[in-house]
């Protein structure tokens, strides 16, 4: 008897706090979603059940439903042209990373401050989460990447709460408008250099910024078309592309007496 | 006018390609494509060529205008040195010009103040106080400086005022390196280029890293292991750094274990007999400081030495048997203890030098020349290279690299040190002497035959006060920044406040610790503002124009003392005058007629000043057979390798390697190498033995840890430039002490904890950074130099090496302390 009332208290006890409490949850993830709201106070705890439904963090806009990562292959062949709004959306970006148009982007994100590896895994083939984008490498492989990507703020724990104030009068090339088309239909010419962006798919292929991307993504030779100017790749393109391999001439006979 | 010049250069090159079309199609040939453009073509934007305005690697930069500002900046995808890539400094040298505190009015500091004036009054000043003062008058350039600068600068300092306290800020950065090129082949600057760096297996890089100092050059070296080709680097340091990242193998070393480790390179080739014995025999000669006697080991040695002194820069002759002996005491066993690397690495890297097939490059910078034994360093890595044979082929021998982007070009080419005179002249030397006189027209004897103040010592005098007999009244200062560079700057630099009668003069572009104490400041033009020629690491002579004018009434510096000059003149100072009575820069146009250049507005007028001052400084290269080329083949190309030679046709030919037959043309036929300005004058190079030496501060006690300064990536020296780019500073915000570890763990300290470094020249608070970009041993620290928040170089030592007169800055005797463990009172005596 005295087991069946445990029992039954105990099962009572467990329905109780499973019961779904509808006003506290709402008010739970408004607080999350708000984010703002709790600031200064402690996570309010998210019930076990529930965690898979309450989006929070720094990565609270992503989304974790595995369809909407991939490409809608009815979309792939619809209209994809860009709207002006979306274009200069995604210029504007552009532009904050940049001191001017050409420049390397600084780095949005902390570094490995030693090696260049941690770079690869993400920008070597590029990748997609959500709104989260790490554009591949617009250039062929430099193995230096901290040479001229460096962060966009130092995120080292001595430097984050320094202010820096650098007061510039500095104002960069603005990023080059639209290419020029010979007649309405006819496919624009690249309107900037691809020096160092020789990888279209970069910015205009499906992980470029909406705005930027193509409406044929289904096209990829891109240069069949879209005429590049001699006029900004002023230099040879073969005479970098890589660097040039030199040239070697023989030494002569080994003479290496008694080396151990 | 230039502009008007390359026009008419670009239409003549455009009807010659044209010309060319016509007839090819005449004769039915399909019409060639036309010519490339030289530089890119974005509508509204003018682009021209430059170096960069950073370190002496020398790239070169394409400068993109647009309505009268600098607005993009791209790689010069024609330039052999970086072939379109730059690094991030480079990428955003444009930002220099543009950050808001630019300075553009002349300064006059009136009750402590400083004060606008008119530019008429501020020449005014300068030019009576060097009339007051005589020989207490000192001038102070830069490896920034422009070739037509320092020469100026030469001009008026030596034939003008006959006055040889003339020495600029390269002193700090490659004063070993010369003398040790100097004492080694008997004329300064590498024989190598940077090509050897494309040809080479392995690289031996002491105490360098251009991970971060020298980018564009490291992705050169590494971008090869991209195309497939093995190349092996050896870092010998002592920290990790991003360059040790990429290494094969690091060689950690307790300071100045260099010395050990290039001494037991030698003793191990000797052991083995894999010296190139032919080499040797026919193209070099030993040295030490003093001869010694039959049966002198090297501790004798070392006794005789220090009893009697070294014999001077040139030292004494030994034999091969001497050398032999003196050099056994480095065995793998005996470098490891003073070093601090395993005895198995030196033997791998004796192993390298013993292998006659394979290529080897080394690369220095600071880590071998801020060094007490600076000169001799470089001697041993030298040495073990001419010892071994690698030395000459292409990707084979030694190669210094410079951290300012003229310090080869205008202080160790044009001669703006305090011993020099331009192309290699010597002021002692009474030749010389005469034959600079005759070059610029003077009375016999104007030049003065006593050397003048090295850098430490001119501040050194400038800051003891008249009363105690401080030597040094009056310094002007252009284009660097000795209050936040010079070592020890509480005793070299700040000592110089609250003595009335000193006068500190500072050409700059934007405020920095040296205005800080400035009685006077003149408003500089910069870079592209100005027209300009530098020199780079590998002998690579560069030009460029004008492309944007200064803010306000900033003017060029070579303007400033051509004023002063002038002004000179005008209140009569003879030494203005030459021979016939003319002043010393008269320059006169096409016509004849002589043109105003000291007054501003005819300054970019009927004559380039430039090209005038560089064509006149070219004739002084020939004696030491460093011919630059004129100034208008420099405007055509992205630099010229000096010698440059006239060829038969009436073009000219640059110089890959020195020395060299088939290379270089003043080596006689059949002589295979040839060191025509040998010290013995037998073309051979010398072969030094210079024993190991301890660093001036020894870390113990009080002060346990050994503190290093230096670079980082995103900052250039002091950061006055640098520090007004956004992108920049905001990856780099400021200065922090890097510390390892366990030593962290042991005091306590964590990660970014703000702790009080000391030493005993002064104290400072930083933040400390463990395990970040760089990583230290145990025992030592690392500190920027670049942030003027954290001036690390108050701390600094400031010994020098005897010969160079370089400071060591890198050897500090530090302690760390944490911010609660302080005394309430500072109990111990350190300098305010």
């Amino acid at each position: 008897m005295a087991l069946a009332v445990t029992i039954g208290v105990s099962v009572a006890g467990f329905l109780i706090g499973a019961r779904e409490l509808p006003e506290r949850r709402r008010s739970v993830v408004a607080a999350e979603e708000s984010g703002a709201a709790r600031a200064g106070l402690p996570p309010v705890v998210v019930e076990y059940l529930k965690m898979s439904k309450v989006t929070r963090g720094p990565n609270s806009n992503w989304t974790q439903s595995l369809p909407t990562h991939q490409d809608d292959p009815t979309q792939f062949f619809g209209d994809k042209s860009a709207t002006d709004q979306q274009r200069a959306a995604a210029v504007a970006i552009r532009g904050e990373r940049r001191a001017f148009s050409g420049a390397p982007p600084v780095v949005p994100h902390a570094i490995d401050e030693r090696n260049a590896q941690a770079c690869l895994a993400c920008h070597g083939a590029g990748f997609k989460v959500g709104q989260v984008i790490a554009p591949k490498m617009s250039h062929h492989y430099l193995p230096n990447c901290t040479q001229c990507h460096v962060e966009g703020a130092q995120n080292a724990p001595w430097a984050i709460a320094s202010t820096t104030a650098t007061q510039s009068q500095f104002v960069g090339l603005a990023e080059p408008g639209r290419g020029e088309r010979i007649g309405p239909g006819a496919p624009p010419t690249i309107p900037h250099s691809v020096w160092m962006r020789s990888d279209c798919v970069t910015c205009h292929g499906s992980l470029g910024k909406e705005g930027l991307r193509t409406s044929h993504p289904w096209r990829v030779n891109c240069t069949q078309c879209h005429a590049p100017s001699r006029g900004f790749d002023w230099a040879p393109l073969e005479l970098p592309l890589p660097l040039p391999h030199p040239q070697k001439k023989s030494l002569g006979p080994l003479a290496r007496a008694n080396v151990p | 006018m230039s502009l008007d010049r390359r026009e008419a250069m670009k239409v003549a090159a455009m009807s010659a390609a044209c010309g060319l079309a016509e007839s090819l199609a005449s004769r039915g040939l399909a019409a060639p494509l036309p010519p490339l453009p030289e530089k890119p073509e974005i509508p509204g934007v003018v682009w021209d060529k430059a170096p960069c305005r950073f370190c002496g690697t020398g790239c070169h930069v394409q400068v993109g205008v647009q309505e009268g500002k600098v607005v993009a900046i791209a790689g010069d995808q024609q330039a052999e040195v970086n072939r379109g890539l730059l690094c991030v400094k480079g990428y955003h040298v444009g930002g220099i010009l543009y950050g808001a505190d630019r300075l553009t009015k002349p300064m006059l500091r009136v009750n402590g103040e400083l004060q606008p004036i008119e530019w008429d009054e501020a020449l005014d000043i300068v030019a009576r106080r060097i009339m007051e003062v005589g020989p207490k008058f000192g001038m102070y350039l830069s490896g920034q400086s422009t070739i037509p600068e320092g020469y100026a600068g030469n001009k008026l300092m030596r034939g003008g005022l006959s006055n040889n306290h003339l020495d600029a800020n390269a002193r700090l950065c490659m004063a070993s390196a010369v003398t040790g090129f100097l004492s080694t082949y008997g004329v300064d600057e590498p024989a190598s280029c940077y090509d050897d760096l494309d040809n080479c297996d392995a690289i031996i890089l002491w105490g360098n890293n251009p991970a971060e100092m020298h980018p564009v050059l490291f992705s050169r070296i590494i971008d090869r292991r991209v195309r497939g080709e093995k190349i092996e680097i050896f870092d010998i340091g002592t920290r990790w750094t991003r360059t040790t990242e990429r290494a094969d193998h690091h060689l950690l070393m307790k300071p100045h274990g260099d010395l050990a480790i290039a001494n037991c390179v030698a003793q191990q080739l000797i052991e083995w007999g894999a010296m190139d014995d032919d080499f040797v025999a026919q193209h070099c000669n030993f040295r030490a400081d003093r001869t010694p006697g039959a049966s002198c080991t090297h501790d004798d040695y070392l006794a005789m030495v220090a009893e009697k002194g070294s014999a001077g820069l040139f030292g004494e002759p030994i034999d091969f048997e001497q050398y032999k002996k003196l050099v056994s005491f480095y065995t793998p066993e005996k470098a490891s203890e003073l070093s601090g690397v395993p005895a198995e690495q030196l033997v791998m890297l004796a192993k390298l030098f013993a292998d006659k097939q394979r290529r080897i490059v080394s690369l220095w910078c600071m880590g071998m020349n801020q060094h007490t034994a600076g000169t001799a360093i470089n001697n041993l890595v030298h040495g073990i290279h001419l010892l071994s044979g690698h030395w000459g082929k292409p990707g084979d021998g030694p190669q210094s690299l410079t951290g300012q982007p003229s310090a080869c070009g205008t202080v160790r080419e044009v001669g703006v040190l305090s011993h020099a005179l331009p192309g290699g002249r010597l002021v002692v030397d009474p030749a010389h002497r005469a034959d600079v006189e005759q070059r610029w027209n003077l009375p016999a004897g104007r030049l003065n035959p006593e050397i003048g103040f090295h850098t430490v010592k001119m501040f050194e005098e400038f800051c003891k006060p008249t009363a105690q007999g401080g030597a040094i009244n009056t310094i002007w200062v252009q284009v660097t920044n000795p209050g936040q560079s010079l070592p020890n700057t509480h005793k070299l630099f700040k000592a110089k406040q609250g003595q009335p009668d000193k006068f500190l003069i500072v050409s700059e572009v934007y405020p920095t610790a040296t205005t800080e104490l400035a009685d006077l400041v003149l408003p500089s033009a910069m870079w592209v503002e100005k027209n300009g020629v530098y020199g780079n690491s590998e002998r690579r002579t560069q030009q460029w124009f004008k492309m944007v004018d200064p803010p306000g009434e900033a003017r060029d510096d070579c303007w400033q003392i051509i004023a002063v000059a002038r002004r000179l003149l005008e209140l009569g100072h003879e030494g203005l005058k030459d021979e016939a009575g003319e002043w010393l820069f008269t320059m006169r146009d096409e016509a004849g007629a002589e043109v105003p250049i000291w007054e501003w507005d005819n300054y970019y007028g009927r004559v380039n000043v430039d090209r005038a001052l560089f064509d006149e400084y070219r004739q002084f290269t020939f004696m030491k057979h460093k011919n630059v080329a004129p100034y208008d083949q420099l405007v055509a190309h992205r630099g010229l390798r000096w010698p440059v030679i006239e060829t038969a046709n009436g073009g000219f030919k640059e110089t890959r390697w020195r020395f060299v037959e088939g290379s270089d043309v003043y080596v006689q036929p059949g002589k295979k190498f040839q060191f025509y300005h040998s010290v013995t004058k037998d073309d051979r190079a010398l072969i030094w033995f210079r024993p190991h030496q301890d660093p001036a501060e020894t870390c113990s006690g009080q002060y346990p840890f050994m503190l290093t300064t230096g670079r980082v990536l995103e900052h250039w020296h002091t950061g006055t430039l640098t520090g007004r780019v956004k992108q920049l500073s905001n990856a780099m915000p400021k200065a922090y002490l890097e510390m390892n570890a366990e030593d962290a763990r042991e005091l306590g300290i964590v990660n970014g904890e703000e702790v009080e470094l000391r030493t005993i020249r002064g104290k400072m608070r930083l933040p400390v950074w463990i395990d970040g970009r760089a990583r230290p041993p145990r025992g030592t620290l690392f500190v920027p130099f670049f942030d003027e928040t954290a001036p690390i170089n108050d701390l600094t030592l400031d010994a020098i090496d005897p010969f160079s007169k370089q400071p060591d800055y890198k050897k500090s005797a530090a302690r760390v302390t944490k911010i609660t463990d302080l005394a309430p009172s500072g109990s111990e005596e350190v300098r305010p």
